[in-house]
């Protein structure tokens, strides 16, 4: 009962207080994410066309390769390689997936099976992997109890990137895409002890706008990056059986949400994976799975 | 349509004025509404609500802001639907958030300070000024919006974790101002 009194206090705060923290959107942002829809038919459209143009001649030839199979591969070779994949379906999170060694080759698929698809790869700029995009039925919260000690500490970018022994910055963010996080000054989590509790280090990068950002149908991207994981932070419930990608051989679990902001429906894609020791976690909401792909692979270099 | 403009038309007794009201802040009305009853059909009820209220109390009342009062008046109109309905129709979500403000007083203190409410509410504004920007717009967007964790880290680029972090340790410091100010729920 204290909590709902409070929430109801917190209704009365100052009104200057309500309209600053407003995420407000305008007739522009919507005529952009109207425009931006079907920009990205027009896209999608062009790629299936050129897909089709490459793959009809390759079928005929008897010689399929196995890349960028979207959604569900229909080849009987990539379902046996999904069964080799699949020991983790019974896990219900990324987080849980994220603990497993997904840099071991033992399960996964080997891109250099092919000639073509290596041909490909370089044609693409390493962009043509065996790509699975698992449908997401839910993302819901995990209980996250944090030290009552525990307080924000600022480190410098040279601090940061000493802790994680290598540049973290991705390599490829989509043209109309600007950075928008600060990465001077990053606040880190630590424990009253004085350890570090939380090392996570975000990028944000969103389409420009004059106005205020409506932030769901606004195409962006954020990275999350982190050498001691994302604390189960997050419960991913899949419709279907979970299938890995894998991208510069690296594992990566990609799924796509299809979300409602009032009468819109908007996708949001979101990928987990380890490299070289840090995982990663990729977020990407009306952009095409496309420039996502070429995201996940710029984080991998 | 400018928001003083609107006002007048309420004022005027025009029905355009509720029509004004539902082009401009419709999004905003659902987005609330649906933060806390997390059903769409609800939300849009809720909304109705809402312009039926705002149409009853515009005039007398003239607010300084339509944008803040609309919101409130929405939000208000969705906590009393949700108590209505919480045994049938439970939002995880909201609940979560609810048990969230726990941390702001002590659970432990049974004694009820009766204060005026808004002694409580001017000491939470003058308190979100004294903190930092992001800090404290990520309160109110979870706690006077009623924003998921999961959009605020799309809005704010951050993980979840830092999301939690920052709104864990503003109401720790919540808690500690309003103990000094002597105010106890």
């Amino acid at each position: 009962m204290k909590s709902k009194k409070l929430f109801e206090e917190i209704g009365n705060i100052n009104e200057n207080l309500i309209e600053q923290a407003a995420f407000k959107s305008d007739d522009k942002t919507k005529n952009r994410a109207i425009w931006y829809r079907w920009a990205s038919f027009a896209a999608c459209f062009v790629l299936i066309a050129s897909v089709v143009a490459v793959i009809i001649p390759l079928i005929e030839s008897n010689n399929i390769p196995n890349i960028f199979s979207v959604e569900e591969s229909s080849t009987n070779e990539s379902n046996e390689k999904e069964k080799g994949l699949s020991k983790e379906d019974d896990e219900n999170s990324f987080q849980n997936s994220e603990k497993e060694d997904i840099t071991s080759n033992d399960n996964m698929a080997d891109p250099s099976q092919n000639s073509d698809q290596e041909e490909s790869t370089k044609e693409n700029d390493g962009i043509n992997n065996l790509i699975f995009v698992n449908e997401v039925n839910s993302i819901s919260n995990a209980a996250n109890e944090f030290p009552p000690d525990c307080y924000e500490e600022v480190w410098s970018w040279d601090e940061v990137l000493s802790y994680y022994g290598k540049n973290i910055k991705p390599t490829y963010i989509p043209d109309n895409l600007f950075k928008i996080s600060n990465d001077t000054d990053i606040e880190l989590t630590m424990r009253g002890d004085g350890t570090l509790y939380c090392d996570v280090v975000d990028f944000l990068y969103r389409e420009k706008s004059e106005d205020d950002v409506f932030m769901q149908m606004t195409p962006t991207i954020s990275i999350s990056i982190s050498k001691m994981n994302f604390f189960g932070d997050m419960i991913i419930d899949f419709k279907t059986e979970k299938k890995v990608s894998n991208i510069k051989n690296i594992e990566v679990m990609i799924g796509c949400e299809e979300n409602n902001y009032g009468d819109e429906k908007y996708d949001a894609y979101i990928a987990v994976f380890n490299y070289d020791n840090v995982y990663y976690r990729v977020y990407g909401s009306n952009i095409s799975l496309d420039e996502f792909i070429k995201t996940i692979s710029g984080c991998i270099e | 349509m400018d928001d003083s403009k609107i006002i007048e038309l309420y004022f005027e007794r025009s029905e355009k004025a509720i029509e004004e009201t539902q082009a401009k802040y419709d999004k905003l009305c659902v987005c609330i509404a649906n933060n806390i009853l997390n059903n769409e059909e609800d939300a849009k009820e809720c909304c109705n609500d809402t312009y039926l209220k705002v149409w009853n109390t515009i005039p007398p009342l003239r607010p300084a802001s339509l944008y803040a009062y609309i919101s409130k008046v929405v939000r208000n109109t969705a906590l009393h639907k949700y108590e209505y309905y919480h045994a049938q129709k439970r939002n995880n979500e909201f609940d979560m958030l609810l048990s969230e403000l726990e941390e702001c007083f002590n659970t432990s203190d049974n004694i009820e300070v009766i204060i005026d409410n808004s002694v409580i509410s001017n000491a939470i504004s003058e308190f979100l000024y004294s903190i930092k920007n992001e800090a404290r717009n990520i309160f109110i967007q979870r706690y006077y919006y009623s924003e998921s964790i999961r959009n605020l880290c799309n809005h704010y680029g951050m993980s979840k974790s830092k999301i939690e972090s920052m709104l864990h340790r503003t109401r720790i410091k919540l808690k500690e101002y309003l103990e000094k100010e002597g105010i106890s729920l």
